[in-house]
């Protein structure tokens, strides 16, 4: 049997629109202390370091060279990814598990103030094809979303549904960088960005950084704190031919889902999963994970968010925490997602404690519209 | 040092690079672009394994791991597969309002991005309905070509 893989500690900064204070090494060295703070460990215990960040938005060519230090990497083994921020902690699974390391850090920034982050996102485009039209991320996560809209007719009312229960959950979060409600009335007036989402659905960016402290199973078990585990994770990357309906089936999230699911021998997510933190740049991204994680079956997505059903209190909360949509750290969205459930089954959540989770899943999805995925099943037993 | 109001305007300092690249379009991307400029017409490559006809056309096959040798015309009609109406301005990216889609042409098993033309935005709801998957489009030509994709967009039947 494979051997599983413990979170001895997460940490993260204060959120603000601009982080002016600190520059971005500044920044990654907040997050990496509070997250060694948290587990109780000295970066002299550090086995090795695992970084998520992308040069284009940092600004500068191999943005690691710098934020190698201030991660608590200097002298020491250190790696890093350049897909989503979740992807750091893949990597620093697969690290613990190949044996070699009995500790990593798992650290990933985003500070997107600096930069101009739909510009950029233009940058992933092929030049001969796609440049020349019209392309980022705002307009291809609608152009996805629009092969979902085609299936549900009442997918508006469930976007906006998201978007009020997630901003409703971020204002009762301490964590949250925004902490203010909205409503149906005032989403479904506003203006279309590009069609069918609308600028309320967008959420305001933020900068900051999240860590987490991961360690070997015999390590985990070593430490006060009662054990959270990884019990399985999985990554995958969805098809571009854009046959509408394999667009909105989330195929990467299918397949990333499988993997995790079989490590963490989840057979029936829709009763075995208590709750979710999944990724929701969009409120379309959250409702089409619903189907492709097997939450809820094909083609009830919206009903369930229209139900409630993902609401707190329903038959399986998602986004507690209030999602991006309270704390949008757009390239560290996903690792976000993973140190809210960890909090959760850790029962350190504060004011947004769930009752008693046992089992809840984290979805990270690249900046590229639903194309990459990683999903992590935690439990706490 | 102690308290320094200055401090609570932290300083910025602005960077610009202005970085030029030359992508070689390829052989196989400069054919199509070549018959799209000169003959007013869409190709894609089968690949001789799975018989799938790529558009854009690829040199080879991801999938069967093969190089692509037959060029096959697709088109000028195709079906909607995805799409959105822009209605915000970008940085980088044309006035709004546009509609860009993803489109199998006839004969073709990928779709191709490309601007859709000839619709009134003005009511979003309204043309969104118009434009719904499904649809059928037909690719429309510019009468002065310059070997860019852009030389040609798709309009509703």
């Amino acid at each position: 049997m494979v051997k599983r893989v413990g979170i001895l500690g997460a940490g993260h900064t204060v959120f603000a629109e601009r982080r002016d204070d600190v520059r971005l090494e500044e920044l990654v060295f907040e997050a990496a202390s509070a997250a060694l703070a948290d587990a109780g460990i000295v970066r002299a215990d550090l086995g090795t370091v695992v970084m998520a960040g992308a040069d284009q938005l940092d600004g500068r060519s191999i943005s690691s060279m710098m934020t190698a230090g201030p991660a608590g990497a200097y002298l020491k083994d250190e790696i890093r990814t350049t897909t989503e921020g979740s992807y750091a902690a893949i990597l620093a699974c697969l690290r613990i598990l190949s044996g070699e390391y009995d500790t990593a850090l798992a650290i990933t920034w985003s500070k997107t103030s600096e930069s101009p982050y739909d510009l950029i996102s233009s940058l992933s485009y092929d030049p001969f094809y796609l440049r020349p039209l019209a392309f980022n991320d705002v307009v291809e996560s609608a152009i996805v979303s629009s092969t979902y809209r085609n299936l549900t007719p009442q997918l508006a009312e469930a976007a906006a549904a998201v978007v009020v229960k997630n901003r409703g959950n971020g204002s009762l979060n301490p964590r949250a960088f925004l902490r203010e409600r909205t409503s149906r009335e005032a989403i479904l007036v506003s203006p279309y960005v590009a069609y069918p989402i609308r600028s309320a659905e967008l959420p305001r960016s933020c900068d900051g950084a999240v860590a987490l402290v991961l360690a070997s199973e015999e390590r985990t078990l070593s430490s006060d704190r009662p054990p959270v585990w990884i019990q399985g994770f999985g990554w995958g990357t969805s098809d571009y031919g854009y046959k509408g309906e394999t667009a909105a089936g989330l195929a990467g999230l299918r397949a990333a889902a499988a993997s995790a699911y079989a490590m963490a021998g989840v057979t029936r997510p829709e009763s075995e999963i208590d709750f979710a933190e999944l990724s929701d740049a969009t409120p379309f991204d959250e409702l089409l994970a619903y189907e492709a994680l097997g939450l809820v079956s094909q083609g009830t997505g919206a009903n369930f968010a229209l139900e409630g059903g993902s609401a707190p209190g329903g038959s399986c909360p998602v986004n507690i925490s209030g999602g991006a949509q309270s704390t949008n750290l757009r390239f560290a969205a996903g690792m976000m997602r993973i140190l809210e459930t960890y909090l959760q089954l850790g029962h350190r959540a504060g004011p947004i404690q769930l009752a008693a989770p046992r089992q809840g899943l984290a979805h990270g999805a690249t900046s590229y519209p639903a194309q990459g995925h990683a999903l992590f099943v935690l439990r706490n037993y | 040092m102690g308290q320094d109001e200055r401090l609570d305007a932290p300083l910025i300092h602005s960077g610009e690079w202005k970085i030029h690249y030359d992508y070689a379009v390829g052989e196989t991307a400069t054919r199509f672009f070549l018959h799209l400029r000169d003959e007013g017409k869409i190709a894609g490559k089968k690949c001789p394994s799975c018989k799938a006809v790529l558009v854009p056309p690829r040199a080879y096959c991801e999938r069967c791991f093969v190089k692509t040798e037959e060029w096959v015309d697709v088109g000028p009609e195709g079906t909607i597969e995805a799409f959105t109406i822009v209605y915000e301005p970008f940085d980088g990216l044309p006035p709004p309002p546009y509609v860009v889609a993803y489109v199998t042409l006839d004969g073709a098993t990928t779709a191709m991005a490309n601007f859709v033309t000839g619709l009134d935005l003005s009511v979003p709801e309204v043309a969104a309905r118009e434009l719904a998957v499904g649809k059928r489009v037909e690719a429309v030509f510019s009468d002065e070509r310059e070997g860019m994709i852009t030389d040609f967009h798709y309009r509703l039947k």
